[in-house]
């Protein structure tokens, strides 16, 4: 018995060494692993964790849907929920519609001039919150360039538009998708092989049934994913709207960011409920799109086949 | 002739569209250099003196000097824990890759001000008060740049087929740390320095967060701009126009970068093709 311990003894002494390298070694790779853990945890998951039970937390103790009841009652916050989703979904598409013409006009251009635009719109998509808003009070604004400039014309464009509405934060929205959907869908589009035209060409079919049957169904994963990117893009965005109408206006970010750091009405839970809301919202609309995408990708596997 | 068109065509579709994005940009120029413009359409007369003024202002200095500090300290942060993350996870837990890129992609369905309301319920209360501090600015910056810095890195690790690249180094000798130093970081730098530039450029137009859970405890570029906005338009034009040509700077960075990295894999093409021939 006694023999057998000091056996083992001097097998773990002897292993001693070995075994601190391989601990060391663990120590190596867990280290980074745990310390990249830790910031998610901190700063990602624990965060979005007491979101949710906050949005859950019942005023007399417990958990109930109560701030969910009352986000349904507030008419203001339904508007402004409502708000939002138009504002991206319209945004979005009218970006995605002007970046598929920049995008496909892209490809026909040589190499050296498609790279300087690119940098351009790479630029451009800097190009928004704060510094953008600002940009737009001095062209649109009630003083501004092309509001004077459309008056000295004529027009007074005062009377039909201010860019402190709804038409303004489309208009200003739209702008900030515009570089962003080229700087997505290009790739795609520069992927349409220019051989593919030619074979429906010697076919004889027509450019309407390239685009129809060789052209569109090439680009579709591209296109949801790029409009899913863009509505994403477009519900999250705080600054702009923020620094337009300082706040005021009826849209869902801005509600959450004066429920919580407000200087009148502050209601941490139900900020919460809608911003829980709002990311249902956003994934619903991005598991849509998974939807769509392999729905159609599944179609195009059976067609092969067949 | 039918190309000729469509060239032209699209020359005037893509000028039409860089007018569009750029008048903006041109309007908050001219007004940077205008000295009296009130209800004349262009400036009647320019000056310099905004910039001579922004020039003079330490509070700008001071709250560029800010986003700069804190812009620089979080992507710092956010590569010395997101790249060794990365690494490990390839060589030693392929398993854990699909929950490192669903955390990494998850700031996409949970905007910064979604982000904000959880952070401010857990660190503005006490015995742990972090808002207000450049401290919470750090931590909600690291998952601002998760999205970005994730897909770079990883791209890059795909891009050189990390694992062959590091067996081989083994099979002449190396150890793993040698193999990573000497073969893998030189050929991923590019790639990183990219990423580096790109998430610095997005913390730096950061505006949300720094807004709601610090504000004025510590004043960013934007936060400055935001104050100035309402004060004196001139003054913010100016600022709005040194914004620009910064990013101006890291834009035309990240491309040179990106094309000399094109160019060194197009040399380096035909003498592989020609080790595999002889």
């Amino acid at each position: 018995m006694a023999g057998k311990c000091t056996e083992q003894n001097a097998i773990t002494l002897g292993l001693k060494p070995r075994f601190m390298i391989t601990a060391l070694k663990r120590g190596g790779r867990w280290i980074p692993l745990f310390s990249f853990l830790l910031f998610i945890m901190a700063f990602e998951i624990f965060p979005f964790f007491r979101m949710a039970l906050l949005s859950l937390e019942d005023p007399l103790g417990g958990i109930s849907l109560f701030h969910y009841y009352d986000l349904a009652s507030q008419k203001f916050q339904l508007i402004a929920l409502k708000n939002s989703i138009t504002l991206s979904l319209v945004s979005s598409l009218l970006g995605l519609m002007i970046g598929i013409v920049g995008a496909n006009a892209l490809t026909h251009l040589k190499e050296s001039m498609r790279n300087r635009i690119l940098v351009l719109t790479n630029l451009t998509s800097n190009f928004a919150g704060v510094p953008l808003a600002f940009s737009y009070i001095v062209l649109l604004g009630t003083n501004g360039l092309l509001t004077l400039s459309l008056q000295a014309a004529g027009i007074p464009l005062y009377q039909y538009f201010t860019l402190y509405s709804w038409a303004g934060l489309t208009l200003i929205y739209i702008y900030f998708q515009v570089p962003l959907a080229i700087m997505l869908l290009y790739p795609s589009f520069l992927g349409l092989r220019a051989e593919w035209k030619d074979a429906v060409k010697n076919l004889g079919g027509s450019d309407v049934e390239y685009w129809r049957y060789v052209g569109l169904p090439a680009i579709l994963p591209s296109l949801s994913d790029t409009f899913s990117i863009l509505f994403a893009n477009a519900m999250g965005a705080y600054a702009t709207a923020y620094a337009l109408t300082s706040g005021n206006y009826a849209l869902a970010p801005l509600r959450i960011g004066n429920l919580i750091a407000g200087n009148v009405e502050i209601n941490p839970n139900l900020a919460a409920a809608i911003s829980i809301t709002m990311a249902l919202c956003i994934i619903g609309f991005m598991s849509l799109k998974q939807v769509f995408t392999t729905a159609s990708q599944r179609r195009r596997k059976y067609d092969i086949h067949q | 002739m039918i190309f000729t068109n469509k060239f032209s065509w699209s020359r005037i579709i893509l000028g039409a569209i860089l007018f569009y994005l750029f008048v903006p940009l041109a309007a908050t120029f001219l007004f940077s250099i205008a000295q009296e413009w009130q209800t004349t359409i262009l400036p009647s007369s320019y000056t310099l003196s905004w910039y001579e003024r922004l020039l003079q202002d330490p509070t700008f200095f001071k709250s560029l000097g800010r986003s700069l500090t804190i812009s620089l300290t979080a992507t710092v942060l956010g590569m010395v824990i997101i790249i060794p993350a990365v690494l490990v996870t390839l060589f030693h837990y392929p398993k854990m890759e699909n929950i490192l890129r669903f955390f990494s992609n998850l700031p996409f369905a949970f905007p910064p001000v979604i982000l904000a309301v959880g952070l401010i319920e857990l660190y503005g209360h006490k015995p742990l008060v972090l808002t207000g501090t450049i401290w919470i600015l750090l931590g909600s910056y690291f998952v601002v740049l998760l999205p970005y810095m994730y897909q770079a890195t990883s791209n890059s690790f795909r891009s050189i087929d990390a694992i062959s690249l590091v067996a081989a180094a083994e099979n002449l000798g190396a150890n793993r740390l040698q193999a990573f130093i000497y073969v893998i970081l030189p050929n991923i730098l590019p790639g990183l320095l990219v990423a580096f530039l790109l998430s610095f450029s997005v913390l730096f137009g950061e505006f949300v967060l720094a807004n709601l859970l610090v504000g004025s405890g510590y004043q960013t570029l934007q936060l400055y701009l935001y104050k100035v906005s309402w004060e004196n338009g001139h003054l913010a034009s100016a600022i709005v126009v040194v914004y620009y040509v910064f990013i101006l700077l890291i834009t035309m960075a990240i491309l040179v970068l990106q094309q000399s990295e094109m160019k060194r894999k197009a040399r380096a093409l035909p003498q592989d093709e020609g080790g595999i021939s002889t």
